[in-house]
């Protein structure tokens, strides 16, 4: 029976490391085959990435042909096809693990090399929690990348995600937060968005805020998005986009902002 | 800075050797002109500019330290 695999890998003595241990087997018994070489990111110091089918041949096995691994869960039924799907979720979840750590050090040697030609003095501290990759930043000039309205600290955010989706890895989420401005402001937006809620109740009327991006409208959004007697939806064109709260269902001067020809509906807006 | 312009744009893009970026001194303001292969123009431009929009906010940034307005324009 012929049992395979395909997995990636800085090299392929890793690799070849890694399914002895998941075929349990002594890695002078498996067969390979080198799928593909990736460059690493931008092409420079970064070690290559291999695709690699690794398979072993084993014949003390009901099934005595070399057979694809698909035809065999057909034959021998569910016991081997689940025990067959918990080894691949073991491997994709080592290959994201895997995907996080390279998405990682990507960030890590971009951003350093970032910082050394902006010419500014910071900290910063890169890290991983399995599902996330998270760029923290602090020091002397961490001002200058939050920028006015947190605008810098967007623009660095988005300029990093969209070269992690560049370099395939698309699938990695990527937080940037500088001198916890980010966690600060998420702070005051919910508070604010409970005090306005109180104000347009008292006052009957509904309140606009200032324009705010795609993440911050969200934050008042979900801040309000349970509140008895509020309903909050956006109006405007980005970058002038704004939330208005509003009073659900009661009487008011305006018209019923759902028909606004501006409003969506969606409320992750 | 011109550096910075140019690290940026060609970890964008899929010709890097292609890229080139042409600094012009004003008075009060630098000009980078970047130029790249016709197939990447929309990866250092993005939907709406956005990219772009990224770019311009990062190298300002970078430039408040220098006192001199940073202008970085997109040709074809």
């Amino acid at each position: 029976m012929r049992r395979s695999v395909e997995v990636s890998g800085k090299t392929v003595e890793e690799i070849l490391e890694r399914a002895s241990r998941y075929f349990d087997v002594p890695k002078e018994n498996l067969s390979y085959e080198v799928l593909s070489e990736s460059r690493g990111f931008l092409g420079l110091l970064v070690p290559r990435t291999v695709r690699v089918r690794v398979w072993v041949e084993s014949s003390d096995n009901q099934t005595e042909k070399s057979e694809p691994i698909v035809e065999i869960k057909k034959e021998q039924g569910k016991e081997l096809e689940s025990k067959n799907s918990d080894l691949k979720s073991e491997i994709s979840d080592d290959e994201n693990y895997q995907d996080l750590e390279k998405a990682r050090e990507e960030i890590r040697e971009f951003f350093e090399n970032l910082i050394k030609k902006m010419n500014i003095n910071i900290e910063y501290h890169v890290r991983e929690n399995g599902r996330k990759v998270f760029l923290d930043i602090d020091g002397v000039d961490a001002g200058l990348l939050i920028g006015k309205h947190g605008e810098t600290l967007e623009a660095l955010e988005s300029f990093l995600k969209i070269l992690l989706v560049k370099n395939g890895y698309a699938h990695i989420g990527l937080d940037v937060d500088v001198s916890g401005y980010k966690k600060r402001r998420e702070e005051t937006l919910t508070k604010l968005a409970c005090k306005m809620a109180t104000k347009v109740i008292q006052g009957r009327r509904r309140f606009k805020f200032e324009p705010m991006n795609a993440r911050e409208r969200r934050i008042i959004h979900t801040t309000l998005k349970d509140h008895p007697r509020i309903i909050t939806y956006s109006i405007g064109e980005e970058p002038e986009r704004r939330v208005v709260v509003d009073l659900k269902n009661e009487k008011r001067k305006e018209s019923n902002p759902r028909k606004h020809p501006t409003t969506r509906k969606n409320p992750k807006s | 800075m011109k550096d910075l312009v140019e690290y940026m744009v060609k970890a964008l893009v899929d010709n890097p050797e292609q890229v080139k970026v042409s600094e012009v001194q004003g008075e009060q303001s630098v000009i980078y002109e970047v130029r790249v292969a016709p197939e990447d123009m929309g990866k250092v431009i993005g939907k709406q500019g956005r990219i772009a929009r990224s770019i311009r906010t990062i190298v300002k940034a970078a430039c408040i330290k220098s006192g001199k307005k940073a202008v970085v324009e997109i040709l074809e």
